[in-house]
């Protein structure tokens, strides 16, 4: 690690606190996420993800007022869902995993929280095709309405022909036509 | 006789995708009452090119160049957010001069960004002499990031570890002269338009957005620092040599209206470029010799994990999310921008204004459209 990122560690959450207090708040025992290579991480079951973002937003040692961001992987079996919070308050910051089947997955929304999330839910919906129950407007942001399949998925296939126009990649045999 | 009954209802207009004053390809369908806006829904996507697909296909390194397409108006900073994070994710170490050089060209990157932005924001307002004063101004600063890259708009100059080229000759003194030349000519335009009886009452109240809804919608940059936020990823979270420079970061105060107005978030930008002429002029006093790049393996492959990373562009921080699996190319890259959250926040914003006045909001959130739709 260079000794001029290093410095950027200072803000960094103490994981435990938050485990704690989602304990003693909600009963629940979750775990340290050990994936994230910088910050802290934790993995919430998707049932109780809005009760923990719950908590996460209004608890006054946390006050993660603000979603930064909403993600997904793809990753085999499962749809690896990410959530980065943040606080002006305190100026930390936390990443949430969320694990969903890749089939049919659903979790649920939390535009309720932040409103931020209404954009990004639909992102995550339209390029990986995440089901997010409770959503308001739950419709395709980048790719046309009438567009098949969700292109960001691991197993999706580049389609050959869209309203008319050819799309199959093109073989050197074909330029020598 | 009978008389026919009269009978009110909405009108449905399309603005876009093809309007000048869209800043690029986005649509509006706006529902509206005479020539109040009573619903307003942005219909994006049309200029999405799948960047982040074509991110999981092609190795670490090769992705830089497609950061330039990510937002062009400011590449420098696009580049270095991306290289910043496989940095972090690979654990490479940046050599200080190198760090020097992606400040100053970031810095530069961002004064010309800004005054795009002004410039554009006026020319919506209906005035066009000052448009033509930033852009001049840019150009010049095109030259000086085409002395150092070779390239006037998309410029892939940082590369994993470093930067490709080290300053040429005479860059130091060039660059020096042009902010000699441009700190007067900046008081100039911003003399200009800021104080111009017009311009400011098309600005002026119009649009407040508060600190709770800036942050309730995750708004970054000049446009959270607009509603009062002060937040600036160069200094409460300091990556780089941020931490040994000396700047300010300018918020809104109500200027000549009500804190986080479109007048609050387009003064926060002009006092930005002040601030990035400081910056710069640290950087060429304190500049170290050395080496430009750190040695990278060709073939790179970064321990498994992800990461989340943000810098402070012109338009906010952008955040670079990156899964790794341990290949040789990004299992997932994702890049949340400043103008995405800007836009989503419109449909809440835009109930009750003109519709002339949905241009003024447009303009003063600095809303780039590939940036957006990636």
């Amino acid at each position: 690690m260079s000794p001029i990122y290093a410095r950027m560690s200072e803000v960094v959450l103490n994981i435990d606190v938050v485990l704690n207090i989602v304990k003693d708040e909600l009963g629940l025992d979750l775990v340290q996420d050990e994936s994230a290579i910088e910050g802290s991480s934790l993995v919430v079951p998707s049932e109780s993800l809005l009760s923990v973002m719950e908590v996460l937003r209004q608890h006054e040692k946390l006050k993660f007022r603000v979603l930064m961001s909403q993600t997904g992987v793809h990753r085999g079996e499962d749809m690896l869902l990410f959530y980065h919070l943040h606080s002006y308050e305190f100026s930390h910051t936390i990443c949430v995993l969320c694990v969903v089947p890749a089939e049919g997955g659903e979790v649920d929304s939390v535009s309720c929280i932040w409103s931020g999330a209404d954009w990004l839910e639909r992102e995550t919906f339209d390029l990986l095709g995440v089901h997010f129950k409770g959503h308001p407007n739950l419709r395709r942001i980048m790719m046309p309405e009438d567009w098949e399949g969700h292109p960001l998925r691991k197993d999706y296939k580049m389609p050959t022909e869209y309203a008319g126009i050819d799309n199959t990649p093109c073989s050197l045999e074909k330029l020598d036509d | 006789m009978v008389k026919e009954e009269l009978k009110t209802e909405y009108m449905t207009i399309n603005m876009g995708p093809q309007h000048p004053s869209t800043h690029g390809v986005i649509r509006f369908v706006i529902k509206t009452d005479g020539e109040i806006i009573h619903h307003c829904e942005p219909d994006v996507g049309y200029l999405h090119r799948s960047i982040e697909k074509i991110a999981e296909l092609m190795p670490w390194q090769s992705f830089i160049p497609y950061t330039d397409r990510v937002d062009y108006v400011a590449a420098m900073n696009a580049n270095w957010s991306y290289c910043m994070a496989v940095e972090k994710l690979a654990g490479i170490e940046v050599p200080e001069r190198a760090e020097y050089l992606r400040v100053i060209v970031s810095e530069l990157n961002r004064i010309s960004s800004h005054l795009v932005a002004i410039g554009a924001a006026d020319m919506d307002m209906g005035a066009y002499t000052p448009f033509i004063h930033a852009l001049r101004e840019r150009e010049s600063i095109n030259d000086l990031l085409e002395l150092i890259c070779g390239a006037r708009l998309t410029y892939n100059y940082m590369s994993l570890g470093g930067v490709r080229f080290d300053a040429p000759p005479l860059f130091k003194e060039k660059t020096l002269a042009f902010l000699d030349h441009f700190e007067p000519v900046h008081e100039q335009i911003h003399r200009l338009i800021s104080d111009n009886h017009i311009f400011q009452k098309r600005f002026r109240k119009v649009a407040v957005v508060s600190a709770d809804m800036a942050k309730k919608y995750n708004l970054v940059g000049p446009n959270l620092r607009g509603s009062g936020v002060k937040f600036d990823v160069r200094k409460d979270e300091p990556y780089s040599i941020y931490d040994q420079l000396d700047f300010d970061v300018p918020v809104g105060k109500g200027f000549e209206g009500v804190v986080g107005d479109c007048y609050d978030r387009y003064i926060v930008r002009a006092e930005e470029i002040r601030q990035s002429v400081r910056i710069i002029r640290q950087c060429f006093d304190k500049m170290p010799e050395g080496d430009i790049a750190a040695k990278v393996k060709r073939v790179l492959k970064p321990p498994a994990g992800h990461i989340y990373v943000r810098t402070e562009t012109p338009r906010g921080d952008a955040g670079y999310f990156i899964s790794c699996d341990g290949k040789t190319s990004p299992e997932r890259v994702k890049i949340r921008t400043g103008s995405f959250t800007a836009m989503s926040i419109i449909p809440e914003l835009a109930k009750g204004l003109f519709i002339a006045d949905l241009v003024a909001v447009i303009g003063s959130f600095d809303i780039v459209a590939p940036e957006l739709d990636r």
